[in-house]
């Protein structure tokens, strides 16, 4: 049995992201665009101490201690207290991020031939008939699985989507800064109950409604907030 | 003396003192019993306080839970003002000490230290030793995780007890478990914070991220069906 598997039988709400090591995320640490300096620190800093880190992980999660493999204790403290200090940089910047309602209310919607839906080069006339629905069958709760299974889950949207003989079109939709992008269908005809019901069975917390002015968060909890936003901003 | 570099006393129970009247021969309070309770306590707001802002769940819970208390065992070896400065040597050699605790008062209360190098050529150990420095003692209460911040410029701190100094705490407590539950936690809610950021930041591309090696050895997470079907090779 897989890592992936074996842990989301465990963890409805796994990511992908859940079967990287700390080798990884610091990896991912070191990539990320302005992240470090973010957080106080440099590339060259924080890759001097990020194997010390990732020993002193490994051997604790092993029922060693911090003086093992003859680690000074002036070092091992000098790196708890940069280890401290960025854990708190690190847990300020993230309650500072934008949270899930203003990502999703920022997205972006283009059609699959590159027309773009919303912002300001909006097309006015939408290619199919209101109500507009935009649903997902990609990464349920907002957690990233395996291309693979959100393909098969996006194919099983699309068949259900046919079988009620509603007309439909591949849309992307893309967070402001380019770096999200997850593949969506846009339904025609489709009302909000009918759409939220797709989206909840497609494990989303929220689906779009788009009209001739809006785009409209719909989440599929009842009684959440709705947000809403110009479609051509 | 076992114990990694920087170790600079293993406390045991002293018989250096007896159990005689309190005095203090030179008319004058003890100050870690009197005056220097409230400096104390700011210094130790100061250090776990304020100085945090927005604090991780797993660090704070452990910051809350995991205190200098759980690493404190064993009490701060304590002599009287009054022995020769022959008879600490002895001791200090015979436990592998740098330093041991001095009583000026009789009442087996440490008010002054007196460490080996104090000791080279001392007339007495009263002249020797220097006042329990106040920078250096901390309370029972204190986060361990506020204390190890502090190690990083000592080589051992004293733990005051019910307004006593009564333990001390060297860089070799640092292999204690306590220690590593708080290192662990820090090291679980970084790397989870981490995490999250940098997936943002790199959004749907972050597993392209990775070296290929890291990408190899979660080929097996990120590829179920192949790998199940490469398995099922005959």
């Amino acid at each position: 049995m897989t890592l992936y598997t074996r842990k989301r039988q465990q963890n409805t709400a796994l990511g992908l992201e859940s079967c990287l090591y700390f080798d990884g995320v610091n990896e991912l640490a070191l990539k990320a665009p302005g992240l470090l300096n973010d957080l106080g620190t440099t590339a060259k800093r924080y890759q001097a101490m990020r194997h010390r880190l990732e020993g002193m992980r490994n051997d604790l999660a092993h029922g060693g201690t911090v003086l093992d493999r003859q680690r000074p204790p002036g070092v091992a403290l000098a790196d708890f207290r940069e280890l401290r200090r960025l854990t708190e940089a690190a847990s300020s910047l993230d309650a500072q991020s934008p949270g899930l309602d203003e990502l999703y209310v920022s997205t972006q919607l283009t059609a699959e031939d590159g027309t773009p839906l919303t912002g300001p080069d909006a097309v006015h006339a939408l290619p199919l008939d209101e109500p507009i629905a935009v649903v997902t069958a990609w990464n349920p709760a907002s957690v990233t699985r395996p291309r693979e299974e959100n393909e098969l889950a996006q194919n099983r949207l699309i068949e259900a989507i046919e079988s009620v003989g509603r007309p439909w079109l591949r849309v992307t939709g893309t967070s402001p800064d380019g770096s999200w992008v997850e593949p969506s269908i846009a339904i025609g005809g489709m009302n909000r109950n009918d759409a939220v019901t797709l989206g909840k069975e497609y494990g989303q917390r929220a689906i779009f409604q788009l009209t001739r002015d809006e785009l409209v968060v719909v989440p599929v909890v009842k009684g959440a907030q709705e947000f809403r936003r110009d479609r051509f901003t | 003396m076992a114990g990694p570099p920087g170790a600079s006393h293993r406390a045991r129970p002293s018989t250096a003192t007896g159990n005689r009247p309190r005095t203090t021969p030179w008319g004058r309070a003890l100050p870690l019993r009197s005056t220097g309770q409230r400096e104390l306590a700011c210094f130790n707001l100061a250090v776990s306080g304020p100085a945090w802002g927005h604090r991780d769940a797993l660090a704070a819970l452990v910051d809350q839970a995991v205190t200098v208390r759980d690493i404190v065992t064993e009490d701060l070896v304590v002599v009287a003002s009054s022995a020769t400065p022959a008879e600490v040597r002895s001791l200090l050699d015979a436990q592998d000490f740098d330093l041991v605790g001095v009583d000026s008062s009789g009442d087996r209360i440490a008010d002054r230290v007196v460490t080996r190098d104090d000791l080279v050529d001392a007339a007495s150990v009263w002249k020797a030793s220097k006042p329990l420095p106040v920078e250096n003692v901390v309370e029972k209460s204190m986060p361990l995780g506020s204390l190890l911040t502090l190690l990083v410029s000592r080589p051992h701190v004293f733990v005051l007890d019910e307004y006593r100094v009564r333990h001390i705490v060297t860089h070799a407590d640092l292999a204690h478990p306590a220690v590593g539950l708080v290192f662990l936690a820090y090291l679980l809610a970084l790397e989870r914070v981490l995490l999250t950021l940098a997936v943002r930041r790199l959004g749907t591309s972050w597993f392209d991220r990775l070296t290929a090696d890291q990408q190899a050895a979660r080929h097996d997470a990120l590829h179920p069906e192949a790998t199940a079907e490469h398995r099922t090779r005959p």
